[in-house]
């Protein structure tokens, strides 16, 4: 096939991707997932002061929250040009595109061969983790997982002045936007090791930027998180998550899930490359100088992404990163190392009686892309959408501030936090930033012990415990505990204030507080 | 006139030394006089200011005065030197000011020590600068505890080793003066002294040293009984208890230890890192993950150099991205710095507040004399000091093994919902007041207020809330 077409079809493949991507994401009216309203909140927030707001006053009833704010000043820089609610749908889902044009480039750099990457390119379309992670939602990973991979392909390149400085440049902003820049660099790290044992020559370059970035990152994430640090201690790996949310977020990966979220095509042909290019011995293409000479070559440019794929497999086997996280990471991988592995593949064929039927062969592995990648993504995008919160919980949340005072305290469940601070800007018990609160784990169980006790007097002293004067019950909640009504439901201690899709509770009977100092 | 020069340009650098590690080490007892009333910090420091002051009053005592249970007091050279000198100016001021002298002083011998070692001012210049501003130096000179004072025997004690004729003696009274304490100090020091004298190639010398050290480790073991006991932290805690910026009291600063590691790499690139010094790490590392987590600062000395040998390394290496040089160099310092200014902010802040005082100088002016207190094993130090009371136990006692019954005896009460046998244990140790602090309800001993003896206390008719402020609650025990 002639390049330009190649470049053609890359472009109708981007098209056709952010098309659908655009389709399922302006199918709802809001985002898929509670966190992503409270980056649109700190959005909000730096478009309104131009400063970062590190005291949130609305979660777990006021708290500081440190965190790197680069992610919401892009996103608020560029929704200035136009309606938030468009800029921030559209957005992320052109970068999250961008992914397939760095994956094209990174293959052809690779296998040096233009229609491997296309169909490299094809398949990272379609990733199901990386889709339904990225299609409707707000978070800095849309922006952190391209940039990674656009830091790869010139990270090839670094011997030239312009390549390293714009390294360079990727790697400070990739620090400063995102912790999960950590997995990179860690790659990286395995990778110079990886080069040692094989025996092959260190480039320079690249030992001063991954020693740099190491270095920046290591300062820069101690200055944030210092204080996290000095209370949690190496457990800030776990972001102070409670035990009993735990498995939500770290859970223990297998063979099974990952077919599910990655896809079977790039799955099989990217352990094929992997065992390929760490055992294979060179020795045996001895008497091929050219060949073997081109083997070192792909080698070395593989080592890098394996080194990653690597590091991500550990972190994730041994729970020490969030499982989607790791996913994401995991998933692009694999496909960026299924390239060169259905090269191989097909170079095989080639010199086995069957080459023939090659053309056959790329439509089966294709018909089993679609069936096992693009599928999927449909299947589990659609029914992340349908999880979406509903009209009617938020056309009550808009109403609560008129229920409630500025200062009064809703409790609900952890998923509800984000969607109560932004739709109905009052403050709640609980949300998912964990982070520095000390009584994480006991917010979770009294929440849970609302719920589910028959006693109006433990259920009061929580809420006095708190401050808390409502209770918020959704959807979720009567999916979760099977619950329509508070079974101490009285009209005199808790007394029903709304009801429908979601229900509020008001409770009435306050105990005396206890007074700190008698004098 | 160039020798002039040069002599006048090591004065230069001496007295710039001594200006900065007198502010570094002078900014928490500043800060201290200033915002917290004078109030030494840490616990340690008020066991030693109560014994010094009991020795200078009545000499000394058999048992430790403070504990209700006895347990032999073992002479703390320190405690006499703490005691005399808080005679001369207030006991507050001296367990603020003695640790700073004894810091600086510290820090006048390992400068002529390294000088030895690296044969630059300049080098030797930059490793007294990363000592004075690693976490573990700045921690153990903060705190009046006879760490600062075993420390600066042995830096003494190695330095007048140093020496030629007479002077070399007086390295016989500090190493001496060490004998009084644990004997893994001795061991260390016996360690030292073999390194040194092996680079200074006095074979006599370190044997006599190390046969008069021997004695004092023998005369440990045969007349102190003392006896080791091991312990296996899990990974999460041997990461906590090394490095600083995780939160330990006695770690390192990652970028110290980043540069320590390439200094390393630049020694062992050279064929130049001798076996002695790699057993002598090993055992230090071993000590500190096993025994006590104290013994970090004995590998200060070989952090700090290999960090200035990876610095030094660094400047000289060949950069191909040469707009990196500066920059990496830059964030190392930044780094170090950063680290040192987050310990001193912590151990500036750290408790006993003036609300702690305030609420335990309340139990002294309202109990009487022989009152026994029962309190949480860290906090016993500040009730002994402030109430002037017997505690029931400390934990000293409690790190005894000999204890074990007591100890599960007080674990069991503090689980406990039954007023009965509460009240009998009370009545058994005649405890006459409980003295919660805030930690203690906060997953130091019970997470809730209904946990225990926590909830005995507001329940139970035997008990009563005799005083509370945000720090503390004190409860009066009636049998």
């Amino acid at each position: 096939m002639r390049t330009e077409w190649n470049y053609i079809l890359l472009l109708l493949l981007v098209i056709l991707s952010l098309v659908i991507r655009l389709f399922f994401a302006f199918s709802t009216p809001y985002f898929s997932d509670d966190s992503s309203y409270y980056q649109l909140r700190h959005i909000e927030i730096i478009k309104e002061n131009i400063l970062p707001a590190f005291y949130d006053p609305l979660g777990f009833g006021g708290r500081t929250f440190i965190f790197s704010p680069l992610f919401h000043y892009i996103l608020a820089l560029l929704t200035s040009f136009g309606s938030l609610w468009y800029i921030t749908k559209l957005i992320p889902n052109i970068f999250a595109s961008s992914l397939i044009i760095i994956i094209f480039f990174l293959v052809d750099e690779i296998t040096k061969n233009k229609n491997i990457a296309l169909f490299t390119a094809c398949i990272a379309a379609f990733i199901p983790i990386y889709f339904v992670e990225t299609v409707n939602a707000l978070s800095a990973k849309v922006i952190c997982l391209p940039l990674s991979f656009l830091f790869l392909l010139f990270f090839y390149k670094i011997q030239t002045k312009k390549s390293s400085i714009v390294c360079l440049f990727i790697l400070c902003f990739l620090i400063v936007l995102d912790a999960s820049s950590i997995i990179l660099l860690l790659g990286l790290v395995l990778y110079l090791f990886l080069e040692k044992i094989y025996g092959f020559q260190t480039k320079k370059e690249e030992v001063e930027l991954i020693f740099f970035g190491l270095l920046l990152s290591l300062w820069f994430y101690i200055i944030l998180y210092k204080g996290a640090l000095f209370q949690h201690g190496i457990t800030i790996l776990w972001q102070n998550i409670p035990q009993q949310l735990i498995d939500k977020y770290y859970y223990n990966i297998n063979i099974i899930n990952a077919m599910y979220h990655v896809g079977i095509v790039p799955l099989i042909f990217g352990l094929l490359v992997i065992c390929y290019i760490l055992f294979r011995n060179p020795e045996q293409r001895r008497d091929n100088i050219e060949e073997a000479k081109q083997y070192e070559d792909i080698r070395k440019k593989i080592f890098p992404v394996i080194s990653i794929t690597i590091v991500t497999g550990v972190l994730l086997w041994f729970t020490m990163i969030e499982w989607t996280l790791g996913l994401l990471y995991l998933s692009i991988l694999l496909v960026l190392l299924s390239g060169y592995g259905y090269m191989l593949f097909h170079n095989y064929i080639q010199k086995t009686k069957i080459r023939g039927w090659s053309s056959i062969i790329f439509v089966c592995v294709f018909l089993l892309f679609i069936a096992s990648s693009v599928l999927p993504t449909f299947y589990y995008t659609a029914q992340r959408i349908a999880q979406t919160i509903t009209p009617k919980e938020v056309l009550f949340l808009r109403v609560l501030p008129v229920i409630a005072d500025e200062d009064e305290i809703v409790l609900s469940l952890v998923d509800d936090g984000h969607y109560i601070e932004y739709f109905a800007n009052r403050k709640t018990v609980v949300d998912s930033n964990f982070l520095q609160i000390p009584d994480a784990k006991q917010r979770i169980e009294d929440i849970n012990t609302i719920f589910t006790t028959y006693s109006k007097i433990v259920a009061t002293k929580i809420m006095n415990k708190y401050n808390a004067t409502y209770i918020y019950i959704s959807p979720t909640v009567k999916q979760l505990y099977g619950l329509e009504y508070l079974n101490y439901e009285d009209n005199e201690c808790f007394q029903l204030l709304y009801t429908g899709e979601v229900r509020l509770y008001k409770s009435t009977c306050k105990q005396q507080k206890q007074k700190r100092n008698p004098k | 006139m160039i020798a002039r020069t040069q002599k006048q340009q090591n004065k230069l650098i001496f007295f710039l030394l001594f200006l900065f590690s007198l502010f570094a080490l002078s900014i928490i007892p500043i800060f201290r006089i200033v915002h917290i009333q004078g109030l030494p910090t840490g616990d340690s420091a008020y066991y030693h200011m109560r014994l010094g002051e009991f020795l200078i009053s009545s000499g000394i005592p058999d048992n430790d005065p403070g504990l209700f249970l006895k347990k032999n007091y073992s002479f703390d050279p320190f405690d006499v030197v703490l005691g005399i000198l808080g005679v001369s100016i207030s006991m507050h001021y001296a367990a603020l000011i003695l640790p700073l002298l004894l810091g600086i002083l510290t820090l006048f011998f390992c400068y002529r020590i390294f000088l030895l070692l690296l044969h630059s001012k300049k080098h030797t210049f930059l490793a007294c600068i990363f000592l004075v501003t690693s976490p573990i130096f700045l921690t153990t000179f903060s705190e009046a505890t006879d760490l600062c004072f075993i420390v600066f025997l042995m830096t003494a004690g190695l330095f007048f080793f140093m020496q030629h004729g007479k002077k070399r003696y007086f390295a016989f009274l500090f190493f001496g003066i060490i004998g009084f304490y644990e004997i893994t100090h001795s061991v260390i020091a016996i360690l030292f002294i073999i390194l040194l004298g092996r680079h200074l190639e006095r074979k006599k010398e370190v044997i006599e040293m190390s046969a008069f050290l021997f004695v004092f480790i023998l005369f440990s073991f045969f007349l102190k009984h003392t006896s080791i006991q091991i312990q296996f932290p899990t990974i999460v805690l041997f990461f906590q208890t090394f490095f600083s910026d995780a939160g330990s009291k006695f770690g390192f600063s990652f970028f110290a230890l980043i540069l320590a590691a390439q200094g390393i790499q630049h020694i062992c690139r050279q064929r130049k890192l001798p076996w002695q010094i790699l057993f002598f790490c090993l055992f230090i590392l071993a000590a500190t993950v096993f025994y006590s987590p104290i013994y970090a600062f004995y590998l200060l000395p070989f952090v700090t150099l290999a960090g200035v040998l990876g610095f030094f390394s660094l400047i000289d290496r060949q950069w191909k991205l040469a707009y990196l040089r500066n920059v990496t160099l830059f964030l190392f310092i930044l780094g170090i710095l950063f680290s040192a200014t987050s310990v001193v902010a912590k151990i500036a802040r750290a408790p006993p507040s003036p609300e702690i005082m305030q609420a335990l100088f309340w139990l002294k002016d309202h109990s009487y004399e022989n009152a026994i207190v029962l309190t949480g094993d860290k906090y016993t130090s500040w009730v002994q000091y402030f109430t002037e009371r017997r505690v029931l136990f400390d934990k000293r006692i409690i790190q005894n093994k000999e204890n074990q019954a007591l100890i599960k005896e007080i674990e069991a009460l503090y689980a406990n919902r039954h007023l009965e046998t509460a009240i009998e244990f009370f009545e058994k140790y005649q405890i006459d007041y409980v003295v919660i602090f805030k930690e203690m309800k906060e997953g130091e001993i019970w997470t809730n207020e209904n946990e225990g003896l926590l909830f005995l206390l507001q329940k139970g008719e035997n008990f009563k809330k005799v005083f509370e402020n945000n720090e503390v609650s004190i409860w009066s025990v009636e049998y």
